[in-house]
């Protein structure tokens, strides 16, 4: 999250702004003198106006010009040819309507604002002060010889001036206004980037500790339970996989996708963590039956595609230790949006309202790793009726961070109207099948 | 916060505010804003007072000085940092003070009003939407003013009939509404390119930040690994490559295995535990003594804005000098949909100073949260806001 500009950037955009607001300014008080003179002749055809008409012309077009290019030159010719069209503008004024006789007319104050306007805070605020002036000097200086030389009366023009003390006080504030605010701004910036690294780290660490769940306390508890004797086989592959794990490949950082995508859709199943976690399921002895479109796992993001099928794994893995049956159903299906997978046995049950808050299995393996992906999971059973174990993740990735946050996963009564087992609990969250801590 | 401040496109930049772009930029251009509405009463007084011979009506000449004071006023109130945002309505609120303004200034002149070019209505209702710059976006800016600029029109026009100088009625429209055209094409001009600005900041902010992102996350993987690595070799490892080495499982095996699982299992639970903010507070570098009551763990619930809102708040809290609190106490309790949040800073100066050294802080958490409250007493700094639950 980017609150607010950085403090190097803020005066170059508040400057170019307040430029951008004086050659808004400027471009209004020349339509305004045009439609005026416009206005003037149209109602008396016999007055000499069209020079000043066409005196407008290039000061609105050298405006177009600093406005685009910025540069000193262009803001030089700005003041020097809007001097020279002022003075022109004037004159012809003078001469021709019998209502402009004073140097502070409105009429005259126009272009002479417009030169106030020059605008150039984007090359820093004093320069821009320095711009403004010297366009009030030039402005009065062109009006002043005009009044001269047709003989009309000098006054003090307040509204140019005016309008100079707007542009200074604005451009003065500008340069000023680096104060506590804009120190703050270095702070937020900080804070935005540091809770981001808490948030990917606190991401991390669960998944860490998922994975040292699945495999090491997993294997510890299997130890455990073993007597003296020759290590049994499954627990001998497993704890050297542990090892080879532990010491070898980083383990946190997602695996590369399939080299091609030609690897195609069958290759996609056969390659992916989740027919690894049935392969290692049915050689740990579980009888699993698999029925759906197993091709749409090919649909998932390798890092969704992962946290299913070691999530998956996981309750296949509570099937093994706690249901007390050797056989399981798994089925795979997908929608548009949505890839479900569900893992049904008929084995003992248990009752998810009596599960400890502080059990890990199904929170951290299961719920928490399919929620930084978007998924989510729910759980069906009840004391001698079966689990029915519902995982369900999008076929693309939520966009937006990379990160995902988990939700605090509770405990809900099942919806009664809930077509799949309407007299049992639902879980979301932290639920039982955690064989380590039995 | 619907939307976020930060949606992109060229068509957001006329519906943004600079405000919400950049909160810290609108607090830094606040004292334009009160100088703005103090300018534009001194205006219209200065004005009024040079023309006196012009009023007719004293009556409206006064309530025309009390509409652009009001419309001053709400400029002022509206742009307070801990009112952030300012709202729709102060826009609204504005456009009336200013229509009043203009209608009243043209009463009191009723009949007596020599030149259109005196009147300061268009001047002053300007000046005011100029304020408004930093606030609202280009689009609101251009309707308010143009809806000032018909009711200045309609009064000259109403009024063309007493001036002196023998123009037609659209020259006194045009010179009427000018300065008031002028000004409000600067401030939407200000607020649309400094948005434009900002939001390209951003995206190619973001942008660089995606990469960073994804090395941040590899680098820290790699961390969080070697911890966990260091931990378990510890134990775990000698255990796991004696069983594999001999292919037997001893007397005691059993038994080391089931403690070193426990112990390790105790640690997860222990990790797994606390939110983030429990988390924040627990840094090693913090100086201020801080109570956390979250049991729900709620803070989890935070979003992006609200979390960078809150630890920069946390940050400035433990700068010495910043402020100076003694102890911070984080309340957050479940309301439903919502989760309020109390923070009560217990400061060793004024808690005046102490809201005033924070503000900036402030700023931001209420520019995200929207319903930040402050009160006071005398050592004490209690900060409410509440978010939704996502």
């Amino acid at each position: 999250m980017l609150l607010g500009l950085p403090a190097h950037l803020a005066p170059q955009v508040v400057g170019d702004s307040v430029s951008r607001a004086c050659h808004a300014i400027a471009a209004t008080v020349l339509a305004a003198a045009a439609v005026l003179l416009l206005v003037k002749q149209a109602v008396t055809p016999d007055l000499l106006l069209w020079p000043a008409l066409v005196s407008l012309v290039p000061l609105l077009v050298l405006l177009v010009v600093v406005e685009r290019a910025r540069s000193t030159t262009a803001h030089l010719a700005y003041l020097i040819v809007g001097s020279a069209a002022t003075y022109w503008y004037a004159v012809t004024l003078f001469s021709q309507v019998a209502a402009v006789q004073a140097s502070d007319a409105f009429s005259l104050s126009l272009p002479k604002i417009a030169l106030v306007m020059v605008g150039s805070t984007a090359v820093g605020p004093r320069r821009g002060l320095l711009w403004a002036a010297a366009g009030y000097l030039a402005g009065e200086l062109a009006t002043q010889v005009a009044t001269r030389q047709t003989g009309a009366s000098l006054r003090l023009d307040v509204t140019t001036l005016v309008a100079f003390a707007v542009v200074a006080v604005v451009t003065g504030h500008t340069a000023a206004s680096r104060g506590r605010a804009r120190r703050a701004q270095a702070r937020v910036h900080r804070a935005a980037l540091e809770q981001q690294r808490q948030r990917i780290r606190l991401d991390i660490e669960q998944q860490a500790a998922a994975l040292v769940h699945d495999t090491v306390l997993g294997h510890l508890a299997a130890v455990s339970a073993t007597g003296p004797g020759p290590l049994p086989a499954v627990i001998a592959a497993a704890v050297a996989g542990d090892l080879e794990v532990l010491v070898g490949r980083d383990w946190l950082t997602p695996r590369d996708p399939p080299p091609s995508e030609t690897a195609a859709v069958l290759d996609a199943w056969q390659a992916s963590t989740l027919h690894a976690e049935v392969d290692r399921s049915r050689s740990s002895g579980l009888d699993l039956t698999i029925t759906g479109d197993t091709s749409s796992v090919a649909r998932l993001e390798p890092c969704v595609a992962e946290a299913l099928g070691l999530a998956v794994g996981q309750c296949l893995a509570n099937v093994r230790r706690h249901s007390g049956v050797d056989r399981a159903e798994l089925v795979v299906f997908g929608d548009g949006s949505d890839l479900t997978v569900m893992v049904i046995d008929d084995g003992v049950g248990f009752d998810p309202a009596s599960v400890a808050p502080d059990r890990l299995g199904l929170a951290g393996s299961v719920e928490g790793r399919l929620a930084r992906v978007g998924g989510h999971v729910q759980v069906w059973s009840a004391p001698g009726s079966g689990t029915s174990i519902l995982l369900r993740v999008p076929v693309t990735r939520p966009s937006g961070d990379a990160v995902v946050p988990a939700g605090d996963p509770r405990v809900t009564a099942a919806d009664p109207a809930d077509p799949a087992d309407g007299s049992t609990m639902r879980v979301d969250g932290p639920a039982a099948g955690d064989g380590v801590a039995a | 916060m619907k939307g976020g401040p930060f949606a992109s496109g060229r068509s957001r930049s006329l519906e943004n505010s600079a405000q919400r772009v950049d909160p810290l930029g609108a607090l830094a251009a606040r004292p334009v804003t009160v100088a703005a509405a103090v300018t534009a009463w001194l205006m219209a007084f200065v004005s009024t007072l040079v023309r006196s011979s012009d009023v007719s009506s004293l009556g409206a000449a006064v309530a025309a000085l009390a509409a652009v004071a009001a419309g001053g006023v709400v400029l002022v109130v509206a742009s307070g940092p801990l009112r952030a945002p300012v709202p729709r309505t102060a826009t609204w609120a504005l456009v009336v003070c200013c229509s009043a303004a203009a209608v009243a200034s043209g009463f009191s002149t009723a009949g007596s009003n020599p030149f259109v070019r005196d009147d300061w209505a268009g001047l002053a209702s300007g000046v005011l939407i100029l304020g408004l710059a930093p606030y609202r976006a280009a689009r609101e800016i251009v309707l308010g003013g143009s809806v000032v600029g018909v009711v200045i029109s309609v009064v000259a026009l109403v009024e063309a009939p007493g001036f002196v100088t023998p123009v037609p009625a659209a020259t006194y429209v045009v010179v009427a509404v000018t300065p008031l055209v002028a000004l409000t094409a600067a401030s939407a001009a200000f607020a649309r390119v400094f948005v434009d600005h900002a939001e390209a900041w951003v995206v190619r902010a973001s942008g660089s930040r995606h990469d960073r992102v994804d090395e941040l996350r590899l680098g820290l993987a790699r961390s969080v690994q070697q911890d966990r690595v260091t931990g378990l070799n510890r134990e775990v490892v000698p255990l796991f490559a004696r069983l594999v080495e001999s292919g037997r499982v001893e007397a005691g095996d059993a038994d080391e295995a089931r403690r070193i699982a426990d112990s390790l299992r105790a640690s997860l639970v222990a990790d797994a535990d606390g939110s983030w903010l429990a988390s924040r507070f627990r840094a090693v570098d913090r100086r201020v003594e801080t109570d956390v009551v979250d049991p729900d763990r709620l803070a989890d619930r935070l979003g992006d804005e609200h979390r960078t809102a809150l630890w920069a708040l946390v940050d400035a809290v433990d700068d010495p000098t910043v402020v100076d609190v003694r102890s911070m106490r984080v309340r957050l309790d479940d309301q439903e949909a919502r989760v309020a949040v109390t923070i009560q800073l217990a400061v060793g100066s004024s808690a005046s100073a102490a809201r005033r050294s924070l503000m900036p802080y402030l700023t931001v958490l209420r520019l995200v949260s929207g319903d930040l409250r402050v009160d006071r007493s005398p050592s004490l700094l209690t900060l409410r806001f509440s978010y939704d639950q996502h």
